[in-house]
């Protein structure tokens, strides 16, 4: 259990922690993200004793890290940001003696714990090496390997998988991921979908202080567009604006354009409206195989949609269409990597909705847009078939029976009904925004 | 503070430092072992051995001293010892001890040599080994001057550079007798500058502007009061002054062949003293 209280650090005159506070219980694991600077490294420095706070307290399994220093700290496997090697040791060498300092009295237990660590980071290959001639991957590991000597039940890593390639990733991951039950674990990470995909608990620190602490399931929720929802009807545009546009409890609405090669994505399934919660992040693991291979299938989804504005030879365009979509190619270019950690019951493809809800994020302005959106499908305008809308609705969950209620009544059965989820991604460019612009008007002031 | 050691000790040996130690060691002694023992047959080992080739810790100090704590804060390893359950005094003792059985193995020499020497002359051998003695005890107040010096730099290069000026300076200092002048006045002065500096600390310290007045005001009591009591302590004052600091007077003592135990003493407490000023200066980095 690492607890920290009300602890403000200041280097000299400059106060880089502002009163950080929190918890991680037993067997959690706990994601520390932020920007550059904003005392992640410190934070952990401070945890695992390396540093003394100004003010507050830290608690370490019960023990006060600054009264009872050697008891805290043997609680304690440390990761820092540069793997503490020793260039002029081996491997073994290092690890024996890492293990002897933890208190692994006898030689042979050490040697079966470093021989286990070894073949669990991936380092059983160069255990004679010196250290000084691995490269940075190794070190990464033996630093890790370091940390995780002597099965110590708290784990502070800063950046475990720094340096690391894609495949030593997900090795490293399925690792903390395993260690997470008996373990308490807390680690930075710059990897958004790592945390997303690991973590019990997202910790996000701008400028000192915290920003949020949550699980990552419900930063969505807290941050997120409430009451958004991606919608796939069967019926006929014109007919659905309208009905959306007469509907009291729709703030706004849009329609999403569907490209050709969306088409062979669709895969079947049934109706069942009223689909409301998400399941926790860790039932991705399942999904992840999805995930990626939607992944393949986005830049494809992608140019195909960047090409519609191209295609469109109608007269009359929606000014605000043409925005619209002109801020998809936008809104693409600021997500880097979907989120494997997307919760999906339904097996379809939604990854264009979360484009246009993205877009969305970006006018926080609430507008009613009643437009009719199905001028902007170059097909056909006006025939029933499948469409898809992203929607915001007023008061959530009652606005959606109306909703669904609405749709059936005019017979126009709804194939897939979602919530909007805002990635690990846009939280934090989102809270990195807000503080920014908190500064400047402080500034201003 | 056992692995520490050990730890020490296999990178004194895994790098050079050992090797070129010992190797400097046996040079320069045996040089002046050679010339002044063996060819011009002075039995006297330590008269005229050891007295003559205290300069070599000029350079020897440095070479063990300055990668002990600065290349720990260089490489970064600092995080880990520091973040282990391993007290900071381990830590330092363990080092310190690894340096000073360098030093133990260089006595060794200096044993074996007048063993040899007492194959063909009648060695002294109480003044020898008084020598000896002497010799090692000055470079554990050395080796520990070059500690502290270790752990308050961020380079090894600055720390080991550092450690030979300081070394240097100590030595250098007996020759300023003859510069220094005689009237007790001045030493009153000298000691009056002292007190003055010790308020400035106390007052940087501790922020109270009447703990350094008060510091003052004993201090300049207790000075007028000794000298008005006794005058003589104040003749040749600043002479008797350094003569009492100086690591260099006292060795010779030891070479003389009188092993002065206040002087042991004073080797001891000036090693222990800087030991736990290094001490001091690491844990306090935790809250910087």
């Amino acid at each position: 259990m690492i607890e920290i209280k009300d602890v403000v650090k200041y280097y000299g005159n400059r106060q880089v922690l502002k009163s950080i506070s929190f918890r991680v219980e037993d067997g959690q694991i706990a994601g520390l993200l932020g920007p550059n600077g904003a005392g992640k490294s410190t934070t952990m420095n401070i945890l695992a004793g390396f540093l003394s706070p100004t003010e507050g307290e830290v608690w370490i399994q019960g023990y006060d890290i600054m009264t009872s220093p050697l008891e805290g700290r043997s609680q304690i496997g440390y990761l820092p940001e540069t793997p503490p090697l020793y260039d002029d040791m081996t491997v073994e060498e290092y690890l024996d003696f890492i293990g002897r300092l933890k208190g692994i009295k006898d030689k042979d237990d050490r040697k079966k714990a470093i021989d286990e660590l070894a073949e669990k980071t991936g380092i059983a290959g160069v255990t004679q090496r010196l250290i000084g001639n691995l490269s940075k991957g190794f070190r990464q590991r033996v630093g890790l390997a370091q940390a995780l000597i002597g099965d110590p039940p708290v784990l502070i890593l800063d950046e475990p998988a720094g340096g690391l390639d894609p495949g030593q990733i997900i090795e490293i991951r399925e690792l903390i991921r395993k260690l997470g039950g008996d373990h308490t674990i807390i680690l930075s990470s710059h990897l958004l979908s790592e945390l997303q995909a690991v973590c019990d608990k997202v910790i996000i620190m701008v400028d000192g202080e915290i920003a949020l602490d949550d699980r990552p399931a419900h930063l969505a929720r807290s941050y997120g567009d409430q009451g958004r929802i991606l919608l796939t009807v069967k019926g006929e545009p014109e007919a659905l604006s309208r009905l959306l546009e007469e509907a009291g409890f729709v703030e706004e609405f849009t329609f999403i354009p569907e490209p050709e090669a969306r088409a062979g994505e669709k895969k079947k399934s049934e109706t069942r409206a009223g689909e409301k919660k998400k399941s926790e992040a860790r039932d991705e693991e399942k999904k992840e195989p999805e995930a990626e291979t939607k992944e393949k299938k986005e830049p494809e989804a992608r140019t195909e949609e960047k090409k519609e504005p191209e295609a469109e030879t109608k007269e009359k365009k929606e000014p605000e269409a043409r925005t619209e979509e002109k801020k998809e190619p936008e809104a693409r270019a600021e997500e880097k990597k979907e989120p494997e950690a997307k919760t999906q019951e339904k097996k379809s493809g939604e990854d264009s909705g979360k484009e246009e809800s993205l877009s969305h994020n970006q006018k926080k302005k609430k507008k009613k847009k009643g437009k009719k959106q199905d001028k902007t499908d170059p097909v056909t305008a006006g025939t029933t078939r499948e469409l898809r809308l992203s929607l915001k609705l007023k008061d959530g969950d009652q606005s959606r029976d109306q909703l669904f209620y609405l749709l059936a009544r005019k017979k126009m059965p709804i194939i897939h009904m979602e919530e909007a989820e805002m990635s690990l991604e846009d939280v934090f460019v989102r809270l990195i925004n807000e503080y920014n612009q908190k500064r400047e008007e402080g500034k201003e002031e | 503070m056992i692995l520490i050691y050990q730890k020490e000790m296999k990178s004194y040996f895994h790098s050079l430092t050992a090797y070129l130690f010992f190797a400097l060691f046996l040079a320069a002694s045996g040089i002046y072992f050679s010339v002044i023992c063996l060819n011009k047959g002075y039995g006297d080992y330590a008269r005229y051995v050891l007295a003559n080739i205290s300069f070599v810790y000029i350079v020897l100090v440095p070479m063990l001293t300055m990668r002990l704590l600065a290349w720990e804060r260089e490489q970064k390893t600092d995080q880990l010892l520091l973040t282990a359950p391993i007290s900071v005094r381990s830590v330092v003792l363990g080092k310190y001890l690894a340096a000073a059985s360098l030093l133990a193995g260089a006595m060794l020499v200096c044993l074996a040599e007048a063993g040899i020497l007492s194959a063909y002359v009648q060695v002294n051998w109480p003044g020898t080994l008084a020598g000896i003695a002497g010799f090692f005890l000055l470079g554990l107040c050395l080796l520990a001057i070059g500690t502290f010096i270790s752990s308050c730099m961020t380079n090894s290069m600055a720390a080991g550079t550092l450690t030979f000026s300081i070394i240097l300076l100590l030595m250098l200092l007996p020759n300023l007798y003859e510069v220094l002048p005689e009237r007790g006045r001045y030493a009153c002065i000298f000691v009056g500058v002292l007190i003055g500096a010790a308020a400035t600390w106390i007052y940087l310290v501790t922020g109270s502007g009447r703990a350094a007045a008060a510091t003052i005001a004993l201090g300049a009591g207790g000075l007028l009061a000794a000298y008005l009591q006794f005058p003589e302590w104040f003749d040749q004052g600043l002479a008797k002054i350094i003569s009492w600091c100086s690591l260099s007077e006292r060795f010779q003592e030891f070479c003389q062949g009188s092993f002065n135990v206040s002087s042991a003493f004073f080797f001891l407490s000036m090693a222990a003293l800087f030991l736990y000023m290094t001490v001091w200066e690491t844990e306090s980095r935790r809250w910087f």
